[in-house]
């Protein structure tokens, strides 16, 4: 899907009804700003966004507004996946600080040789049987880390605290969350689907006819003409954000090869 | 009434009343008469045009003055501004000014209602333009910080009543004509109520008197 500037968007809307100065942007910026609150569609707003996030303390605290999709650390230029372990303890000790127990990795070892926490990343595991022996063929993995386990490590989503807990085992100095951001984050671009452009338009001019006809006594036409236009333009987005990527109807067509559909 | 001076159309207006027939020592109109009046009927045509369109008016560019002015940093109240030469008329989406950036691509200015960054703090960035409110007779920049301040802003206003011989009146072309008839029209009709010739004949009849 592609995306272009709200600023964009209301700036071509002022050439359009010759307000080429950009006196009335304010007022549609206004409009355009509470549509994207009470639209509430994801697909319309929440540009991808992938960011570094330092770990502080075992914790790592989220991207003010964002909607984190993935946890993880980058391998050689991909994102490797922590996965998330849901019985994780996060608690408050008698002065109000949290204090996590260790270790929150639920592969960790059940006795503990003087580095048990040293794992994982390679560089600081150790062996059971000594360096480069046996279980090294797997690198920094704890035995039991194999299908579906993570070989990176665990964490657990505190929303209500704003952080993200990594299991007591990681080592890691930063983690890449990657994810969407909200349409509309004070002090920064704001960047919605191509798609909403005619729908964001018609709203603005709508809105404005409608609202001031509140204050403004006499007859409006234009208003309910801006209506219909609004709502032709709504069910041409819904169209598009619901129609099928091209890919999709390409392969359901090639199925048919050789076919007779009736 | 083009690109010559108003003091040129005066005397442009003037040659037409009167013809060229007597000197201007003897011409009852001075030029600064006739100035005002090019100058008020200009105002009253660009009163008419907004009067016509309303909400959706954008005035002619030729009804502009363009100038470059310095912000100044208020101190008392924390926000940038610039003084206004004169108040603008009262034109929907107060579009009696256009302030632009001195210098190409530079961050945009664009006009907000009154108010309106306190009323909506959380949109005064406005996707990073300048916001501009119109005051008491000046312009505030209500989200530019003071050292933000750009050096100069391109100011273009619409100012009435300004008699400045040697600038061009500010007009469109396709009002030029009408607004030289309107000022004739108001000098036939003076000249009906007094006597400005120096030829012994009735203004009004053209008998001897």
């Amino acid at each position: 899907m592609r995306y272009v500037k709200l600023d964009t968007i209301i700036k071509s809307l002022c050439s359009e009804v010759n307000d080429i100065y950009l006196h009335r942007y304010g007022e549609f910026y206004k409009l355009a700003h509470g549509w994207l609150l009470k639209v509430m569609d994801q697909r319309i707003g929440g540009p991808h966004r992938i960011a570094r996030v330092p770990v502080d303390g075992r914790r790592v605290w989220i991207p003010q507004g964002m909607e984190v999709g993935k946890v993880g650390v980058n391998v050689a230029g991909s994102i490797s996946v922590l996965l998330p372990n849901n019985n994780m303890l996060d608690y408050d000790d008698d002065c109000g600080v949290h204090s996590p127990p260790d270790t929150g990795n639920p592969d960790a070892p059940l006795f503990n040789m003087g580095q048990a926490d040293l794992r994982i990343d390679g560089g600081n595991c150790f062996s059971w049987l000594g360096g480069s022996s046996y279980f090294d063929y797997m690198g920094g993995y704890w035995p039991g880390q194999v299908g579906g386990k993570s070989p990176r490590g665990y964490y657990r989503f505190f929303p209500e605290k704003g952080y993200i807990m990594l299991d007591s085992t990681s080592r890691y100095t930063e983690v890449v969350l990657e994810g969407r951001m909200p349409t509309f984050v004070p002090y920064t671009q704001t960047w919605v689907a191509q798609c909403a452009t005619e729908a964001i338009e018609a709203f603005c001019l709508y809105r404005k006819g409608f609202l001031d006809a509140q204050v403004q006594a006499g007859k409006r036409s234009m208003v309910q003409y801006n209506k219909n236009d609004y709502v032709r333009s709504v069910n041409a987005l819904r169209g598009a954000l619901n129609e099928e990527p091209l890919h999709v109807t390409i392969a359901a067509a090639k199925t048919h090869i050789g076919q007779i559909v009736i | 009434m083009s690109q010559d001076s108003l003091r040129a159309d005066a005397q442009g207006v003037l040659l037409a009343f009167y013809g060229g027939e007597i000197s201007p020592d003897e011409q009852g109109f001075d030029e600064q008469q006739v100035m005002f009046w090019l100058v008020q009927e200009r105002d009253r045509l660009m009163e008419r045009d907004i009067d016509k369109d309303g909400e959706m008016y954008q005035p002619d560019d030729a009804y502009y003055s363009q100038m470059e002015v310095v912000p100044e940093w208020d101190a008392n109240r924390g926000w940038a501004k610039i003084t206004l030469p004169s108040t603008p008329p009262s034109v929907m989406y107060d579009r009696g000014i256009r302030i632009e950036p001195v210098m190409g691509g530079g961050a945009m200015f664009v006009r907000v209602p009154r108010n309106f960054c306190n009323v909506n703090p959380d949109l005064s960035y406005l996707e990073g333009n300048w916001a501009w409110e119109m005051g008491q007779q000046e312009v505030i920049f209500p989200n530019m910080g003071q050292l933000d301040m750009p050096s100069k802003v391109m100011l273009y206003i619409i100012q009435t009543k300004t008699v400045d011989p040697d600038s061009p009146l500010r007009l469109p072309a396709r009002h030029r004509a009408e607004c030289r008839d309107r000022v004739l029209n108001i000098m036939a009709q003076v000249v009906g109520r007094q006597d400005t010739r120096t030829d012994g004949n009735d203004a009004v009849t053209g008998g001897s008197k």
